[in-house]
């Protein structure tokens, strides 16, 4: 719309005796989209959804900042549906949204969307480094999903609170968080959930079930289009092929997560991806083939502020520097994160 | 790099094992080779960059470097 034609009609709204039916006509409008577009996300028609919320973004973020003031705890509901959203593009104001939607909705919101929120919070606390903060964020998100009787939530949660804990060298904690997230997903009739818990348990579950959770995974995930996490279990199951030094099998499953990769538009998975080859590369000596995987990973970095993978692609560039003759720029390069060790919990 | 479920509330955990083969392999050698003391004032400099100009630092010349 043209900048005159929407100042003209705001002026003409504010002094509208029928306003606030017509703001709330608008806000149930554009949080009637994101439900729509959330039913999207992860199936066969993914770019649709996003697509139908990258042509109403400003209608979106004017009808949440809208709800904040007027209604709280509807605003939490748009906030919390625009979650997938806001990770995918990479956007920088979601956590101020989330943030400004729980403390607007207070504890009176629906423990559903409070969890929901908080889940996603966790996602976007843990990307700019703030582990603590991200575990107080998905502990929430469980107790309230547990609250609620969500059991697909508490899926998500559980499956996320054990990649943290392996993040944290705990694996007998990661199975025991992915054996209770299979019972919670598998009792969860959504669409999806299953597909996803399962792959999440080929990578970080029992070590003796995981071959059998990836066909499963890889089955379920297919069937419902949700290629996003096809190619995550891929990637991931070729990082698991690296920590186990078999290189080549990570070569592999790392073409099989470029495939699934190119049916959907994600930044943040093919830095995710481009991360773990240039690894196989560096393994398998292929020097030339790391620098450009790591390369072009830290220009997505650069470009959609993904912290977390320009430490795997600056350290990736310092090894090949290192190697290269040039000890000063590699020192320069390095990024050896130290961390608390943080105490161990129980699923 | 590991990846979690969805794009919602999705961390991304890196594992400790794969730095410390690339201390074995690529960092020792250099370090030991540079001295300790020149490398640790040249990661503490490094890590004052913030991370975009670490990352434009890197991709300035870094095909050069491979290349030799």
């Amino acid at each position: 719309m043209l900048e005159t034609i929407k100042e003209y009609a705001l002026e003409r709204l504010a002094i509208d005796p029928q306003r606030e039916q017509v703001e709330q006509r608008y806000f149930e409008h554009y949080l009637q989209l994101a439900e729509q577009a959330w039913d999207l996300l992860s199936t066969h028609d993914e770019h649709c959804g996003l697509a139908a919320l990258d042509l109403d973004v400003d209608n979106l973020r004017a009808a949440l900042q809208w709800a904040i003031k007027r209604q709280p705890g509807k605003a939490l509901r748009l906030a919390g549906r625009l979650g997938p959203y806001w990770f995918i593009r990479g956007d920088p104001e979601a956590l101020p949204w989330l943030d400004a939607a729980l403390d607007a909705a207070g504890e009176q919101a629906p423990a559903a969307d409070r969890a929901q929120a908080q889940l996603q919070r966790q996602g976007l606390l843990f990307a700019r480094h703030q582990e603590e903060a991200a575990r107080d964020a998905v502990e929430k998100a469980l107790a309230l999903f547990e609250q609620a009787g969500d059991h697909a939530g508490m899926a998500e949660a559980l499956s996320n609170l054990a990649a943290l804990a392996s993040y944290d060298a705990e694996p007998d904690q990661a199975s025991s968080y992915m054996e209770t997230a299979c019972r919670e997903a598998r009792l969860a009739d959504v669409h999806g959930v299953l597909g996803r818990t399962v792959a999440m348990s080929a990578v970080f579950g029992p070590p003796a079930e995981r071959a059998q959770a990836q066909e499963e995974a890889t089955t379920l995930l297919a069937e419902a289009g949700d290629y996003r996490n096809l190619a995550l279990l891929y990637s991931n199951s070729a990082y698991a092929a690296l920590l186990e030094d078999q290189p080549s099998r990570a070569m592999h499953l790392l073409d099989l997560a470029r495939r699934a990769a190119s049916r959907i538009d994600s930044p943040f998975m093919s830095m995710i991806i481009l991360g773990n080859l240039g690894l196989a590369e560096l393994f398998t000596g292929n020097l030339s083939r790391a620098r450009q995987a790591f390369q072009d990973q830290l220009r997505l970095c650069q470009g959609h502020a993904f912290h977390m993978g320009a430490d795997e692609g600056l350290t990736g560039l310092a090894a090949i520097t290192a190697r290269g003759g040039d000890p000063k720029r590699a020192a320069n390069l390095v990024r050896r994160r130290t961390r608390d060790r943080l105490p161990s919990r129980r699923a | 790099m590991f990846g979690a479920a969805r794009a919602i509330g999705s961390p991304a955990v890196a594992h400790e094992s794969i730095y410390a083969r690339l201390e074995r392999d690529y960092f020792a050698p250099a370090r030991a080779a540079f001295g300790e003391v020149a490398w640790h004032r040249a990661q503490e400099a490094g890590a004052m960059l913030s991370y975009d100009h670490a990352i434009a630092y890197a991709l300035e010349d870094t095909a050069e470097i491979a290349a030799q």
